[in-house]
C-alpha cells in the first residue's frame, strides 16, 4: 500500500502536467476566407459560351 | 430645326453603333448560308488552300491560289461567323453581368474547331503556328 501511494501521487502530478500542457498547446488558427467566386464565374462563363456556340454550330459541325 | 437634325443624326449613329441581336430569322438565314457553303469550304480545306486560324475564322494559306469566288466565300463565311460571335458575346455579357468580348467567343470557337478538325486540315495553334491536324474529327454526342 505504501509503495502504491507514491505511484498514485506521481500519476496525479503527471495528469496535472498533462492537463496544463493541453491548455498551453491550445492555439488560435487564423482561417482566411478563400476567394473562389471569381473562378466559378469564369468557369461558368466559359461553359456558357461553349454551350451557346454548340447550340449554333452543333448541327453545322455534324454535317 | 438644327436641334432636330442633330438629334436625328445622334439617333441614327446610336442605331448603327450598338450591335443589334440577331433575330431568329437572321440566325436561321446565317445557318442556311453556312450549311450551303460548307461543302466548298471542306473542299478548300482538304486541298490545303485554307485553314482555321486561332481567332475562329477561315484564312487563306500562304501559297494558295484562290479564285475570286473562293475569296468571296471566305469573306462571307467570316462575316457571318463574326455576326454569330458578336451575338453570343452580347447575350453572354448580359447574362453574366460582365463584358464577354467577341474575341473571347471567337477564340473559344477556334478551340472547338481545332478539337474537331479532320486529319490533314490546316489549323493554327494558340502559339500562332500552322499545323496539319493529325487526328480524326471528334464526333459530337448530340
Amino acid at each position: 500500500m505504501k509503495s502504491f501511494l507514491p505511484l498514485l501521487a506521481a500519476a496525479a502530478v503527471l495528469l496535472g502536467f498533462g492537463a496544463s500542457a493541453c491548455i498551453h498547446t491550445e492555439s488560435e488558427v487564423d482561417v482566411k476566407p478563400i476567394e473562389i467566386k471569381p473562378v466559378h464565374i469564369t468557369l461558368d462563363i466559359n461553359i456558357r459560351i461553349e454551350k451557346a456556340l454548340d447550340d449554333f454550330f452543333g448541327d453545322l459541325d455534324a454535317l | 430645326m438644327k436641334k432636330m437634325i442633330a438629334l436625328s443624326i445622334a439617333a441614327l449613329t446610336l442605331a448603327f453603333a450598338v450591335p443589334q441581336a440577331l433575330s431568329a430569322a437572321d440566325s436561321a438565314a446565317i445557318k442556311k448560308n453556312m450549311a450551303e457553303r460548307k461543302p466548298k469550304i471542306e473542299a478548300l480545306k482538304k486541298a490545303g488552300s485554307i485553314g482555321e486560324n486561332k481567332s475562329g475564322y477561315l484564312e487563306a494559306m500562304k501559297d494558295a491560289k484562290l479564285e475570286d469566288a473562293d475569296k468571296k466565300l471566305i469573306e462571307d463565311e467570316n462575316k457571318d461567323r463574326k455576326d454569330v460571335y458578336t451575338d453570343i458575346a452580347k447575350e453572354q455579357s448580359s447574362a453574366a453581368g460582365k463584358t464577354v468580348t467577341v474575341e473571347k467567343v471567337a477564340e473559344t470557337r477556334a478551340k472547338q474547331i481545332r478539337s474537331r478538325a479532320k486529319e490533314g486540315e490546316y489549323i493554327q495553334g494558340e502559339d500562332g503556328k500552322w499545323v496539319k491536324a493529325t487526328k480524326p474529327a471528334e464526333k459530337k454526342d448530340k
